[in-house]
């Protein structure tokens, strides 16, 4: 009947059972199988970036052209110049520190190659960046003479001896490098004060942004500014790395050891120095490792008023805006006697200088009272800094310069090493922890940067050692600082044109066109615009590439603060 | 055990509840094989890409990391590299979600010229569960990730693992190899949790699923196992039995059916015995009406017989004629008459305890002038002691001098046996002839009223037809059996067989039945 036909189903049946039982039994986790492809890393790995690729030692060449070789593949910082190292014999190759040091040059380097294969490099510097970042100027050219050693290694010219060091034309410098500022705090931890470095734009870039800011301030910043990093503290891996954005320091133990104010403090010295990076989002801190909760601290400058310029007229002071001048309340009191004047942040007191000397005023009331407080011969412009501060400085070397506090009582500041000088122009930084300065000795006058050191309340002390900016042009006297890291100085020029300099503090120099006749400078807005004033008392601002003109008659132009 | 095994398929066969209910337990746990087959299939695949997916989303993190850390690094001696290098192993592997991840950093072979770096990979590590063809496959990569399933052996057991590899630059040391090892054995004890868990759900399903099965059958067997009760007693002649018929489902439109059917067979079972019962009467009837005015011309006849001296021989022989087939007549009436009162079961049987042997002798005394004129010999094998037997001695009598009528008439001449015999509970009595026999169409009709082996043959006994069909009431009268045996051209053998005494039953015969080759005859 149809039991063999069920038999039939029955066995089929069994037979599915038994396959979906082996499928049963290998469903497990795999023990072994086919390589497979991932996902892609590469758009996420931060790579190097390609300006230049110099070309690699090829079979055959010349000692003379591997020392030329070698010192042209300094443009080429990709992986940490494997193109250079490539030039070097294999006993050097990791030794020899590129980072050490860098040279600018001024035209091509002359090479020449004597008999007991040792390459002599003679280069003409306009230039050079230490190991630590600090640019230095040489304006004079100076001739720098470079010693290689080089011999035959399996048949071919290698460089066995190269000091620590590249050399870079101008130009390839301004590509590759970028100046950072490193940041530390003004003595009362208000306020970040910058200090320049410049690095080669590279993924390693962070470390050593970080291993600079942990080395402290540049010695003549040191009185001036302070750390948070407690001594010691050196990065756990020497590895600032930047995935997708974020930034991890890992740091040393030390940290554990700085107080709850100075981990704020140093989180924001850390963040204001990585958040320059272009690629850098957020940032986050180890300390061996272990993750760090971080606390959000901005330090910033007080704000300021106006973004515009304040200048003195015979109706007292008043806002100078295009076309239009807002007059200062109170300020109708400013006796007609007034040659200059400075206005502190708030536009609250006012420092005036007269032909009796300084004197000090609060703008409360309709006409603001003027009370003499420094009535000694040759004073300079007064200067308010952000702290409520006004300066006053002598022009004779011999004079000491005095800081004021906001209730008229003046104090001397010292400065020892500034002796000798006759004093023409007089700016302070706007976190207050730098003075830039034109000095003369003699014929010559040059631009001065100083930091200022004070006492726990406040009170500047005296001015740090001074560090001379290098420079071909010569300083007339008026300055004033652009923004946190820039002053800009009135330089000669033909006749009496005056042409405005802008120096970057441990940095380079810009030159803007020259201005018959200008006598005064003022700069210091969000904008980082510069204002001349002319004798005739005319005001010109130089707006991206060119000075326009205000008409006015003004006898001195300043920013508050 | 094979005994055992034939039991219990004999049940199977026989058992049609138990028949289904294996099959579906069978067939259900065939399909929860499969279901659960493939559920534990697609568990497995499904947690395994999961896992595979997250393997690689971690790897690709940590290599990017790794690879940043490396290229930031500001460092370029030996030291800080190292340093460097050390941290990266503890770095990857503090990863506290992924607490079973290991880390190898191999040094690429073949490169020349660079600083080299000791190669740093987690303590419980052995770098050999790395393969080869990942090693190449990394090396050949281009920015992508590489991985492939292993075994990894931990603590003595093979653990399923993923090796995920990538390369990694170096700075200053050269081109390295970063390797991620994972340990998927949570996965799998996962899944073997699952597997369990269904396995678990299986075996308690398939006895419920038994159980189940068991309980729908026996509802659905129920009433078909009261359909064959009642079927039975309907055969046993209970037509009143009717099965019960609720509801409007397949079953109870079957019982109805049922219930029709043996409505209208019991109608016409009642009406045909109504039919027969009418033709018996009828023939009843018509042979006790025949009798009286049988009476009358036996009389006339016997009048004219005994005058016949007196007549022309044509008219002597006519009388003789007219005698000889009065004494038919009268025989055949008798017959009918016996013959209906069978068959309205108003036969009178007076039994008593008597000797078969003498019985028998009486028979053959009987029939010994027939044989005379047949030269027929009659044989005797009888005991020697008495045979008795509670018996109508009348009727067995009549059968076996029926029997041995009808063997004296086809025996051709040829000796005739007669043979007694008896055991312990019955006793039997044979006749066989040499005769013509008989052809397996005619012994099923044997019995038959008014059938007759030749019908061309002439009728020298006498017989009626009835004969035999009578005999076998005799039989059946005692709890006997009346058997023919036969074969044509050789002879044949009627067998009587009565139980000692009323009631006993007949369980075997004390005597063979004809030749042992000899085709046996049909009771109807």
């Amino acid at each position: 009947m149809k039991l063999q036909s069920l038999k039939k189903r029955l066995s089929a049946a069994l037979a599915l059972a038994a396959i979906s039982a082996v499928v049963a039994g290998c469903a497990q986790i795999p023990h072994d199988g086919a390589v497979g492809i991932g996902p892609n890393i590469q758009g996420s790995v931060s790579g190097d970036y390609f300006y230049y690729s110099p070309s690699l030692p090829v079979d055959g060449m010349s000692a003379y052209e591997i020392v030329d070789g070698f010192l042209s593949a300094g443009t080429g910082p990709q992986n940490d110049y494997s193109v250079a190292r490539k030039f070097l014999a294999p006993g050097i190759r990791s030794s020899w520190n590129p980072n050490a040091g860098l040279l600018i040059e001024h035209g091509s380097p002359v090479i020449e190659v004597n008999g007991s294969n040792q390459a002599t490099v003679t280069i003409d510097v306009e230039g050079e960046v230490t190991s630590d970042g600090h640019y230095i100027a040489h304006p004079t050219l100076p001739t720098r003479t470079l010693t290689y050693q080089v011999s035959k290694i399996d048949g071919e010219w290698r460089i066995t001896s190269a000091p620590n060091l590249t050399v870079l034309l101008r130009p390839n410098f301004d590509v590759l490098f970028r100046g950072y500022s490193v940041y530390f705090f003004d003595q009362s931890f208000h306020q970040l004060v910058p200090d320049l470095r410049w690095f080669p734009a590279r993924p390693s870039t962070a470390t050593r942004l970080v291993n600079a800011l942990l080395s402290g301030p540049s010695p003549w910043l040191a009185p001036g500014a302070v750390t948070a990093f407690p001594d010691g503290t050196k990065l756990a891996i020497d590895s600032v790395a930047i995935t997708g954005g974020v930034a991890s320091v890992d740091l040393s133990s030390q940290i554990l050891w700085a107080s709850a104010d100075h981990k704020l403090y140093l989180q924001a010295q850390l963040w204001a120095t990585l958040k320059q990076l272009p690629n850098v989002l957020s940032m986050v801190l180890l300390v061996d490792h272990v993750q760090q909760q971080i606390v959000t601290y901005d330090p910033s400058e007080p704000a300021k008023v106006s973004s515009l310029p304040v200048e003195l007229s015979d109706t007292g002071l008043a806002h100078v805006g295009l076309g239009e001048t807002t007059a200062i309340a109170g300020s109708s009191g400013v006796p007609a006697t007034a040659k200059d004047f400075a206005l502190s942040r708030d536009e609250s007191w006012l420092a005036v200088l007269g032909s009796r000397g300084i004197s000090l005023g609060q703008l409360t009331g309709p006409k603001v009272k003027m009370q003499l407080v420094d009535g000694r011969d040759g004073l300079l412009v007064p200067a308010y800094d952000s702290n409520g501060y006004f300066w006053s400085v002598p022009r004779s070397s011999k004079a000491t310069i005095k800081a004021f506090n906001p209730r008229g009582t003046g104090k001397a500041v010292g400065a020892p090493l500034l002796a000798g000088f006759t004093r023409l122009g007089f700016a302070i930084s706007p976190e207050g922890s730098r003075v830039a300065m034109v000095l003369r000795r003699g014929k010559t006058s040059r631009l001065v940067v100083a930091a200022v050191n004070r006492a726990n309340n406040g009170d500047p002390g005296y001015l740090g050692n001074p560090e001379f900016v290098s420079t071909q042009a010569v300083p007339v006297g008026p300055l004033a600082w652009v923004d946190a890291n820039s002053v800009a100085v009135l330089t000669e020029d033909e006749g009496t044109k005056r042409a405005p300099v802008i120096f970057t503090i441990g940095g380079t120099e810009r030159r803007l066109p020259a201005v018959d006749g200008a006598v005064g400078i003022a700069a210091g807005n969000e904008a980082g615009d510069i204002y001349l004033r002319l004798e005739s008392g005319y005001l010109e601002v130089f707006r991206g590439t060119g000075w326009s003109g205000i008409t006015s008659n003004s006898k001195s132009l300043h920013f508050p603060g | 055990m094979r005994r055992l095994f034939r039991w219990g398929f004999g049940i199977f066969r026989r058992s049609l509840q138990l028949r289904y209910v294996a099959i579906t337990i069978v067939l259900s746990g065939i399909a929860l094989i499969a279901v659960g087959g493939f559920l534990s299939y697609s568990i497995g695949s499904g947690l395994y890409t999961t896992r595979q997916q997250q393997i690689l989303g971690e790897s690709e993190r940590a290599v990017i990391d790794v690879q940043n850390t490396f290229s930031a690094s500001g460092a370029a001696d030996e030291v800080s590299l190292q340093t460097l290098m050390n941290s990266v192993v503890p770095d990857l592997e503090s990863n506290i979600s992924n607490s079973n991840r290991r880390v190898a950093l191999l040094r690429s072979p073949g490169q020349s010229g660079a600083i080299s770096l000791q190669s740093p990979i987690s303590s419980s590590l052995d770098p050999a569960v790395i393969p080869d063809d990942l090693r190449t496959a990394v090396r050949a990569s281009t920015g992508h990730l590489v991985y492939r399933p292993i075994s990894l052996p931990v603590d003595g057991q093979e653990h399923p693992g993923m090796v995920v590899g990538a390369q990694v630059q170096v700075p200053v040391a050269g081109a390295y190899e970063l390797y991620l090892v994972y340990d998927l054995q949570s996965e799998q004890t996962t899944l073997d949790f699952v597997q369990g868990t269904l396995v678990f759900g299986g075996l308690v399903l398939i006895p419920l699923i038994g159980a189940v099965s068991l309980f729908v059958t026996g509802r659905i067997v129920r009433p078909v196992k009261v359909a064959a009760a009642v079927s039975e007693e309907l055969a046993d002649g209970n037509l009143t039995r009717r099965l019960p018929q609720t509801g409007e489902d397949v079953i109870s439109s079957l019982a109805r059916s049922f219930n029709r059917m043996a409505e209208s067979m019991q109608t016409q079972i009642d009406e045909l015995s109504r039919l027969s019962e009418m033709q018996q009467r009828f023939v009843s009837d018509v042979s006790h009406e025949l009798r009286t005015p049988m009476t009358t011309i036996k009389l006339a006849g016997e009048l004219i017989f005994n005058s016949r001296e007196t007549m022309d021989p044509t008219a002597k022989r006519s009388a003789e004629l007219l005698q000889n087939q009065i004494e038919r007549f009268e025989s055949l009436l008798g017959d009918l008459l016996e013959m209906s009162r069978y068959d309205a079961g108003a036969v009178n049987a007076e039994f008593d305890v008597q000797d078969l042997n003498g019985v028998v002798g009486m028979a053959i005394a009987g029939v010994e002038p027939l044989a005379q004129t047949r030269e027929t010999e009659v044989q005797i094998e009888i005991p020697s002691g008495p045979v008795e037997v509670e018996m109508d001695s009348r009727r067995i009598d009549r059968v076996v001098r029926n029997l041995l009528a009808n063997a004296i008439e086809h025996g051709e001449g040829k000796p005739i046996v007669v043979r007694v015999a008896q055991n312990n509970s019955s006793v039997a009595v044979s006749v066989t002839d040499s005769g013509v026999g008989m052809t397996e169409e005619q012994l099923e009709h044997v019995f038959d009223r008014f059938w007759r082996a030749d019908p061309s043959r002439k009728r020298t006994s006498g017989g009626t037809g009835l004969g035999l069909a009578i005999s076998l009431e005799d039989a059946h009268l005692h709890g006997g059996w009346l058997e023919v045996s036969s074969k044509s051209g050789e002879g044949t053998t009627f067998r009587l067989t009565l139980p000692k005494r009323r009631g006993i039953m007949v369980a075997l015969s004390p005597l063979a039945l004809g030749e042992p080759d000899w085709p046996r005859g049909v009771q109807r």
